[in-house]
């Protein structure tokens, strides 16, 4: 009976560690003997026996490894006690995928939390119910990931999507836009209602939505949200500031121009406000324009330009007619 | 007030219903309110015609101010005549830029470029939309303020809807838009219709869109009663079925009322019992023409009361899909006939 290698253990964690020589000596030997056999009938027999004594020869000046026997006895311990840990977590893990399975089914059914046959005592259940539980969740949070935390609702038999994006400004939930993905043969938009100038296409084009759809949706919602909370700043103006008169403006909402009027002298000021950049939803330039030349150069214009380049249009003219600035 | 100001004043009064005179008149302001009292609006509609053509000879009106009433008329009730859409293509870079002033200035010069004596008229109404309205005339006469050509024009949009447009004077409009909004160039949409509003919101999908969602929309409210209760149980979950994939095809609540679908069919005729017709070399012609008060309603109401199967054959669902109305399907190739809308040459 040929003793056989000791399987080698790779992991870290096990105190004992093989240690190489010993294993090449039991192979080598076991090799030289078969090697040996062929050889000796070839050469003869003294030669083969001054081989043989050579090699006890070599064996001998080997040093015994220290406690050779007790070395490879705390690694069998040490071996025996990972493998009833291995054995305990394969069995919590099979545990937690049955609960897992049956938690996921209560999920879709939206039925009541029934008992599952569970053999353990009730503290050992809860636990394991909670691990299931935090497994269920940080898959759920991985699946909200991938999708960019957009409603996604699988159309067409699992042939395709259907992404919702939603806006909102001030903490107001706004209109939501939908888009149909065909997902097979390949990705493409078959259906959608964003509005026709938002450059829907163009941000297509230049993403990457074969290998993933975020790099078009994450655009997309920025656009769209950019656009809605231009809206809303100028509805409120429309609504809250009747004083303010909205000389232009235009669907994309990308331009304002106001007239204010300042009190005492009476003086119009032209304000024009350009959002040039579609994916934010504050100006890109403020310009005032007057009769009066002097008026916009003065400090407290220039403060005001300031001030409505960083604030949303419709609070800032809040401030500015308190301040008196403006009727 | 000379006899092409009078014959512009006799033809809007034509036009404009009693009803909506008095408004219209009052948005113009070129009436004072004594002006404004002394018409009767209970006579007829020639009495007032003559009362209006002294009060315009009072105040010294001319076709300038005439066609400010028109174009204020038109603008309010711009569900009449026939309006066609129009697509812009390929923007530049700047054309998202595009301001009204810019737009104007760009578009006067353009086609006054290309068109000696043209008379133009440009306005911004609260939506955003802006109004162009074209008397066109040529090198040998005035512009003729009788066949005005209206358009209406969304920037940063790449539609354009026109009413009132000869193929000669199509070219010369196209090329003033392109170059003005610039894009590179301009095509038929194939959509028209007669309410500017119906065709706008198809394509500015300004109408409700229902999308599949975890929850099916709720059946509407039937006061009808339930004849049977068993038939009802049955077919309810099929019922409510159909009505998700007839909304999701043409849309939820109001629909833009477009008042025809037309397709012009130059497909291969298939029926092998008839070896005379398909025997032949050339395409069968056909054109097939839906028309209705309410196109979409009613196809919508045939795919949820079953009368047309569900889902919705792409024929008809295209129709708000694309945003068009005008439809050439062609074989193409071997095989059942496929479709495929092409743009009308």
């Amino acid at each position: 009976m040929t003793p056989q290698p000791p399987k080698s253990n790779t992991s870290a964690t096990t105190s004992g560690c093989f240690h190489p020589k010993q294993r090449n000596v039991h192979y080598s030997t076991q090799h030289k003997y078969s090697q040996n056999m062929e050889v000796a009938t070839t050469k003869g027999v003294l030669s083969h026996l001054s081989r043989l004594e050579v090699q006890k020869r070599s064996l001998k000046s080997q040093p015994q490894q220290p406690g050779g026997v007790k070395a490879l006895r705390a690694t069998v311990e040490a071996l025996l006690t990972q493998r009833d840990q291995l054995r305990a977590e394969i069995q919590t893990h099979k545990n937690i995928k049955k609960l897992r399975v049956s938690m996921d089914k209560q999920c879709t059914n939206e039925e009541e939390e029934t008992e599952e046959g569970m053999d353990e005592d009730s503290e050992n259940s809860n636990l394991l119910r909670l691990m299931a539980r935090h497994t269920q969740l940080k898959d759920l949070l991985h699946a909200h990931n991938v999708v960019g935390g957009y409603n996604v609702v699988k159309t067409r038999q699992g042939k395709g999507v259907c992404v919702s994006v939603a806006t909102f400004y001030e903490g107001v939930y706004l209109n939501t836009y939908n888009l149909e993905i065909d997902v097979k043969p390949t990705v493409r938009i078959s259906r959608h209602n964003v509005p026709p100038f938002i450059p829907l296409n163009n941000l297509a084009e230049q993403s990457n939505m074969q290998t993933d759809l975020r790099t078009l949706l994450d655009p997309l919602s920025q656009h769209l949200n950019a656009f809605a909370g231009r809206q809303q700043q100028f509805k409120f103006v429309k609504e809250l500031h009747k004083s303010v008169e909205v000389m232009e403006s235009n669907v994309l909402c990308s331009l304002l121009v106001l007239k204010f009027t300042v009190p005492r002298e009476k003086t119009a000021v032209l304000c024009s406000l350009d959002y040039t950049d579609c994916t934010r939803s504050l100006p890109t330039r403020v310009h005032f324009e007057s009769d009066d030349e002097e008026l916009p150069e003065s400090p407290v214009w220039k403060t005001h330009c300031s001030f409505l380049m960083e604030t949303p249009v419709h609070k800032a003219l809040i401030t500015m007619r308190k301040t008196g600035n403006i009727v | 007030m000379d006899d092409s100001a009078k014959r512009l004043l006799q033809r809007l009064m034509r036009r404009i219903p009693t009803p909506t005179l008095r408004s219209a008149l009052e948005k113009w302001g070129r009436l004072t309110t004594e002006q404004q009292k002394s018409m009767d609006f209970t006579q007829s509609k020639w009495a007032l015609t003559e009362r209006l053509l002294g009060i315009c000879e009072e105040n010294e009106l001319a076709v300038k101010q005439l066609t400010d009433l028109e174009m204020i008329h038109v603008i309010d009730n711009p569900d009449q005549g026939m309006w066609y859409a129009f697509q812009l293509m390929d923007p530049e870079d700047d054309a998202k830029s595009v301001d009204l002033t810019q737009f104007k200035e760009q578009f006067k010069s353009h086609l006054r470029e290309l068109v000696r004596n043209v008379s133009i008229k440009m306005k911004k109404h609260t939506d955003e939309a802006v109004w162009i309205r074209i008397a066109w005339g040529d090198t040998f006469s005035r512009p003729n303020h009788l066949k005005p050509t209206y358009i209406v024009h969304y920037l940063q949009t790449p539609y354009v809807f026109v009413t009132s447009i000869t193929s000669k004077q199509k070219p010369l409009l196209s090329q003033a838009l392109v170059l003005s909004t610039r894009y590179q160039a301009i095509k038929d949409a194939n959509l028209s219709g007669r309410k500017l509003t119906a065709i706008r919101d198809l394509l500015m999908k300004k109408y409700q869109q229902v999308f599949p969602t975890k929850y099916p929309i709720p059946p509407p409210e039937n006061n009808q009663t339930i004849s049977n209760q068993h038939i009802e149980k049955e077919q309810a979950e099929l019922a409510a079925n159909r009505l998700q994939m007839a909304c999701e095809a043409f849309g939820g609540g109001m629909l833009p009322q477009l008042q025809s679908a037309v397709y012009k069919l130059e497909t291969k005729f298939r029926d092998h019992s008839n070896k005379t017709m398909t025997e032949r070399e050339e395409p069968f012609r056909c054109v097939v023409k839906f028309t209705s008060t309410n196109l979409l309603e009613s196809f919508r109401h045939c795919a949820s009361s079953g009368i047309a199967s569900t889902p919705v054959t792409p024929l008809l669902s295209c129709i708000p899909l694309k945003g068009r109305n005008y439809f050439l399907i062609t074989d193409n190739g071997p095989g059942p006939s496929s479709q495929r809308g092409q743009p009308q040459v």
